[in-house]
């Protein structure tokens, strides 16, 4: 996990998501930008104009995959990066082959209008009045150029089954702040690449930024809805409440470094089962207790875990930060295949935990 | 007694307490950062009543899925109106769930196990 938060760590905030979309995922995900800029001074002039983008990334996608058409190698993906001045969304879907020149003609020649031709455009097309099969007015790569004001970023590659994948990056910067650090300027290859990583690990979801209530709630959340349709069943709570618990562990425990709780945290599917990772940054001090916790519940049996957890039930003694001495027993007693953990010194000299657990 | 009622939100759990039924109802999901917090309110209501307690008091959970360390706010909940059945009081635990949510079903098990006073699981 430490090369993954590395690879990161130009980034405030990255959220990875490679699930299912729906409008609800998308009120998380607003929720989710809400905190981060709320968080970050620097963004709140383009909160509103982040959340604008945000559903129209959405339904973009929503709107325009094919439900029935599953490419191998192909994931519906919706990305938010945020640095200190600015957001970068991208997301990625399939378009079929007879669309991809009507789309790339359409980009190019927004690309090319002032921004007063675009609002005469916008104008004009709203005048109109139709709504597309699809329900859409035509309007969204319209207003997203109008809003980042930038020409799109956009890249259309075909891939097997007469269908290309559609990668749009929307970079929405800070207007009295200067642009982001060159380094990280070419930053369209560089998520296409980071992106077919992801599907390659058939992650589902990957978080690095802070870590804390606000950002807990909706990514539980999105994972509930991934999870199941409805009613949770048992056999998914039992995986949102060991997801629950790690999450928590990671806010309770982690270790601030320059002033943030940051770590990361990933959701990967691995054929019937879903394989959980987290890292973060922990005390010196405290390494040694959890290194020999872990190792002794790795010892156990599920039936000795079990037991020593009804023990600590018994004693209803909670912590004044609210510790129970029973969330690392609630994983154990959950993971499908034995817990696995690793510390990393950093050149920093701190120290980076990794864990990771399979949920069946 | 004025009721205490906390709407469900997030992370954090219905409550309906009402101290003149002596019906008290918690529901819904329960991972709140620090429990504690979420959940003094609650213990400072039981204690007020339990000055002038009803014949019979019933604490009935109605979970979605909740963390470990709500786990035991549970068992402080119910040992706080452990009190009332030593004097004299009626005291019912009602763990409602579905037979089929086997994760619930578990957890109210073990709850039982290790408390003595009337648990029901309540089947759905």
């Amino acid at each position: 996990m430490y090369k993954v938060y590395e690879y990161l760590r130009d980034e405030k905030i990255c959220l990875s998501y490679l699930g299912l979309i729906n409008d609800s995922i998308t009120v998380k995900f607003i929720d989710l930008s809400d905190f981060f800029i709320k968080n970050s001074g620097n963004l709140a002039k383009i909160k509103n104009k982040t959340s604008f983008l945000i559903v129209e990334c959405f339904q973009n996608t929503i709107r325009h995959r094919d439900k029935e058409a599953k490419v191998e190698g192909h994931k519906d993906f919706f990305q938010i990066n945020a640095w200190d001045n600015g957001v970068v969304l991208s997301s990625c879907n399939l378009v079929e082959q007879q669309h991809v020149e009507e789309l790339s003609n359409k980009i190019i020649h927004i690309n090319s209008l002032s921004p007063e031709e675009l609002k005469k455009m916008h104008e004009e097309i709203l005048v109109r009045e139709e709504i597309s099969a699809k329900g859409g007015a035509g309007l969204g790569l319209i207003d997203m150029a109008r809003r980042t004001g930038k020409p799109l970023r956009y890249n259309l590659t075909s891939i097997k089954n007469g269908v290309s994948e559609f990668f749009i990056a929307l970079e929405v910067l800070n207007p009295n702040e200067p642009a982001r650090p060159p380094k990280v300027s070419f930053y369209l290859e560089k998520e296409i690449a980071f992106y077919k990583q992801l599907v390659e690990k058939d992650v589902l979801l990957l978080y690095r930024g802070e870590f804390s209530k606000e950002v807990m709630i909706p990514l539980i959340e999105m994972m509930e809805h991934n999870f199941a349709t409805g009613d949770v069943s048992s056999k998914e709570k039992r995986k949102l409440v060991t997801i629950v618990e790690i999450l928590q562990n990671m806010s309770k425990h982690g270790k601030a470094v320059n002033g943030s709780k940051t770590g990361i945290f990933s959701i990967a599917e691995a054929g019937d089962s879903f394989v959980v990772e987290s890292g973060n940054f922990i005390e010196q001090t405290d390494a040694k207790q959890l290194k020999e916790s872990l190792d002794a519940v790795k010892a156990m049996s599920k039936e000795e875990v079990v037991a020593l957890y009804k023990k600590r039930l018994a004693t209803p003694d909670i912590t004044d930060k609210g510790n129970s001495g029973l969330g690392l027993l609630e994983i154990a007693r959950n993971t499908a295949k034995p817990i696995e953990y690793e510390f990393t010194e950093t050149p920093e000299k701190e120290i980076f935990f990794s864990f990771k657990i399979t949920l069946q | 007694m004025e009721p205490l009622v906390i709407e469900e939100s997030g992370e954090c759990p219905g409550i309906n307490f009402n101290g003149d039924s002596g019906i008290f109802s918690i529901s819904g999901k329960s991972y709140p950062e620090n429990v504690n917090d979420f959940y003094k309110p609650v213990f400072d209501y039981l204690e007020a009543y339990k000055k002038a307690p009803k014949e019979k008091t019933v604490l009935e959970f109605n979970w979605i899925y909740f963390n470990t360390a709500t786990s035991k706010i549970i068992i402080k909940l119910i040992l706080a109106l452990k009190a009332l059945k030593d004097m004299n009081n009626t005291v019912e635990i009602r763990w409602i769930c579905k037979k089929t949510d086997e994760l619930m079903v578990e957890k109210g098990e073990e709850i039982k196990e290790v408390i003595d006073i009337d648990f029901n699981i309540v089947y759905v």
